[in-house]
């Protein structure tokens, strides 16, 4: 199989009371195959956004490099890694247009992939109708609780048909039931259309979502290689 | 794959749309306007034409730096869909011009009024949109660029 993201080594520091604290130890390993459904699991503050923010290009670590396809996208941007793999990202906090209404945000979001218009309206409408937001689509996210938002986030993130899905503790605002909806959802996503999905989780059950998992340290914990296990 | 089309970005925020974007130019029009109406050309006098130029840059910048957090939230959101920095500013430089020459139209008629050979002018004039377009886009190039930037992203 082939890798669309690799790797290698890559570690932060961050300034500190004491000098600089290093975030992932030595450095953070692990492969993700095309394909590949991979849960982050790691409690609050052991790094999983901020592994989300290296992986997409907004945060540039210290050491170590990040290849996509085989290309070393190690100082690229989050733009120039997405024309190298079509990208999604689902943030921890909601990320909306706060004065565009919820339909309008998810046009902006689909205007970007050069998709026809009719296709971008039918994907539009399926993302709206699935994540229930029928009755939200002309309200302004402003108004919105914090899980409506998230569900935003989704529908956009989703609409877009991705290559390579990133989402940072997607079910973190939602409540039970539309979490376990999502949870399905992102499994079909990546079995039928070969979505490759990158998830950071705190919640146990839904790593479980996936047998390929990388399990973060506590930063006090993380000295020495971190190794992703299995056939990540 | 293609990249992400640059146009949807900087065109969906270039109209000037908040209520500081409206005050800027109705304190650009009001100077503009008592420039036209009790000088000679405005640019054609070194006694009158310091006006613009100082006025420009500072209602420029107050009107960007008004309503920060929301306009950060914003910027959030487009580099989540996509957008790049860049763009981000290109989008502001783009406000930034029209709120300037909206401002300036009073200015603009009386060059178009006189019949006389404007080119200086009308250089001094693109000018200014020029820094209008760059100073409004200052604050957001402050932002957007900040190490924390990407830190609003984590809950």
């Amino acid at each position: 199989m082939n890798h669309l993201l690799e790797l290698k080594s890559v570690g932060l520091e961050y300034p500190a009371a004491e000098g600089f604290l290093k975030l992932y130890g030595d450095g953070i390993s692990f492969t993700i195959e095309e394909g590949a459904f991979v849960v982050v699991v790691g409690g609050s503050g052991w790094g999983k956004s901020t592994l989300v923010n290296l992986v997409l290009g907004l945060e540039k670590p210290v050491r170590g490099s990040i290849h996509m396809r085989g290309e070393d996208v190690t100082n690229q941007s989050f733009v120039n890694r997405c024309s190298r793999v079509k990208t999604a990202a689902v943030f921890q906090r909601p990320t909306a247009v706060p004065h565009l209404t919820v339909l309008q945000n998810l046009a902006l979001a689909l205007s970007m992939s050069g998709l026809p218009r009719r296709e971008r309206e039918e994907r539009i409408q399926e993302s709206v109708r699935f994540f229930g937001l029928e009755n939200l689509s002309h309200s302004r996210p402003d108004s919105l609780s914090a899980g409506q938002k998230k569900r935003i986030d989704l529908a956009r993130a989703l609409a877009v048909r991705p290559e390579f899905l990133v989402l940072d503790e997607p079910t973190g605002d939602l409540d039970s039931s539309m979490a376990n909806l999502v949870m399905p959802l992102l499994r079909g996503l990546n079995r039928e259309h070969k979505t490759t999905i990158l998830m950071t989780t705190a919640v146990p059950r839904h790593a479980s979502t996936s047998k390929n998992q990388v399990h973060l340290r506590p930063p006090a914990f993380q000295s020495g290689m971190i190794e992703a296990t299995g056939h990540v | 794959m293609d990249r992400p089309s640059w146009a949807p970005v900087v065109l969906s925020g270039a109209l000037p749309r908040e209520l500081s974007d409206v005050l800027a130019m109705v304190i650009l029009g009001i100077a503009s306007l008592q420039l036209v109406l009790t000088g000679p050309l405005p640019f054609s006098s070194l006694s009158v034409s310091w006006v613009l130029p100082l006025l420009v840059p500072m209602v420029c910048i107050l009107a960007a730096l008004s309503n920060s957090p929301n306009r950060e939230r914003e910027e959030l959101a487009l580099v989540a869909y996509g957008g790049s920095s860049k763009q981000i500013e290109l989008r502001y430089v783009l406000r930034g011009s029209i709120v300037t020459i909206v401002g300036m139209v009073p200015v603009i008629f009386r060059l178009l009024s006189d019949n006389l050979s404007f080119s200086t002018s009308l250089l001094i004039f693109a000018l200014l949109v020029f820094v209008g377009g760059s100073t409004y886009a200052i604050p957001a190039l402050k932002r957007t660029r900040s190490a924390s930037f990407v830190e609003h992203y984590k809950g």
